[in-house]
């Protein structure tokens, strides 16, 4: 598991870890239980679900329960810790192979990393709504803490990633430490309230590019997720 | 706009509205081609390109007297008060190749409602910029109020631990 965390984290990487506010050393006391009840409140809003799990037995160590996936430009590893701690980490699935679809205006430089508006509101609205389920599940009345890291983003191009919208201008990141950002989630938030912590992470994220997009266009972007 | 937004509950432009010379409000509506030109994209794109931070809106068409009016409610702003981050000359100045065309819009202005008028201005009255000092003052409680209870979670809090936090990154320790 560590070399597979180590091989996505080489290149641009999504990397996600959701705490209960208290900490039980032995929350978990059935780890093979947990790929099953992650499985029920994973997210799905487009095909390849967060946290992705795979009908195979776990690795389960001393110290955690998980999996690590390598199909097609899906690198992922998840894992749960005896506390109940969740860990996440995914490659950006552009630099393993994904097209690219952006706006017809984006002209990129030959061999450009990018990263997609749309690919990150999406990405965000899975781990604030996961991390929701997840305080819901594991860590009822006591809430989360979830813990942001988006990394390798130096020199990446943000681009709209939705044909039918535009963007004029260039955005390119010059930030050499990764983008880090932890919030809180109660269960009194409203599925709102979630909602709005993705977009309000995400555009903190596309101000290190220099874009700076008003909520209400994060909003109607994120509001035709599942409607496409 | 960027005046309505440092504004206490923000503003409302209505677009199609004239006024006569004797001050009376007339509505006379906007052409097709005029109301497309004001989508909501394009306005949100040309005032993140002079406004810093973002200010929040809300467009919407009204129907009126058989013709259309567009309406935009501007927020005030939510964290820090709206700067004017770059110049604007009206096209009209430039057309006219004026020797130094005066700008509609100054960068790094702070631009606000002027009480008993309504145009907007640069602050150059104490009333309005004590106004908009203690809109931000207030604002920047909350956001430290909100910090502070976060701060407290990542680090356990004053009644918990050696931090919770610290116990939580042990476990991953060599894996992240």
């Amino acid at each position: 598991m560590r070399q597979q965390i180590a091989a996505i984290k080489a290149a641009g990487y999504w990397q996600t870890t959701i705490r209960p506010r208290t900490m039980k050393a032995d929350r978990i006391t059935n780890k093979l239980a947990v790929p099953g009840a992650l499985k029920t409140i994973n997210v799905s809003l487009r095909g390849w679900s967060y946290p992705h799990i795979r009908d195979e037995q776990p690795i389960v160590e001393q110290g955690f329960v998980g999996q690590a996936i390598a199909w097609s430009y899906f690198h992922e590893c998840w894992l749960v810790t005896p506390s109940g701690q969740f860990f996440h980490v995914a490659g950006m699935r552009h630099d393993h192979g994904a097209e690219v679809y952006a706006s017809p205006l984006t002209r990129l430089p030959q061999g450009a990393k990018v990263l997609g508006i749309g690919d990150t509101l999406f990405r965000m609205t899975e781990i604030m709504l996961f991390g929701a389920r997840y305080g819901e599940a594991f860590a009822k009345g006591e809430g989360v803490s979830v813990e942001l890291e988006v990394g390798n983003i130096n020199g990446r191009y943000l681009i709209f990633d939705d044909p039918n919208r535009i963007g004029f201008e260039e955005h390119q990141c010059h930030s050499e430490t990764p983008f880090r950002k932890t919030v809180s989630i109660d269960e009194s938030m409203a599925k709102a309230d979630v909602l709005a912590l993705a977009r309000s992470v995400s555009a903190e994220l596309f101000e290190l590019f220099g874009c700076q997009l008003p909520d209400q266009v994060l909003e109607d972007w994120q509001g035709k997720f599942g409607k496409w | 706009m960027i005046a309505m937004s440092n504004r206490r509950d923000g503003g409302v432009v209505i677009l199609g509205v004239s006024e006569t010379t004797s001050g009376q409000l007339q509505v006379q509506g906007m052409s097709t081609a005029d109301e497309q030109s004001w989508d909501y994209d394009n306005v949100a794109q040309t005032l993140s390109s002079y406004a810093e931070p973002s200010i929040v809106f809300r467009r919407e068409v009204l129907s009126a007297q058989g013709v259309r009016c567009i309406v935009l409610s501007v927020e005030e702003f939510s964290d820090f008060p709206t700067l004017c981050k770059r110049e604007h000359i009206s096209p009209a100045d430039q057309t006219l190749n004026r020797p130094q065309p005066i700008p509609v819009l100054r960068a790094a202005a702070l631009y606000v409602r002027r009480r008993g008028k309504p145009e907007s201005s640069e602050v150059a009255r104490l009333e309005d910029l004590r106004e908009l000092l203690e809109l931000a003052v207030e604002k920047g409680v909350r956001r430290h109020a909100q910090l502070s209870k976060l701060a407290q979670e990542e680090t356990g809090g004053p009644s918990v631990g050696p931090s919770i936090k610290d116990q939580y990154d042990r476990e991953l320790e060599g894996l992240r």
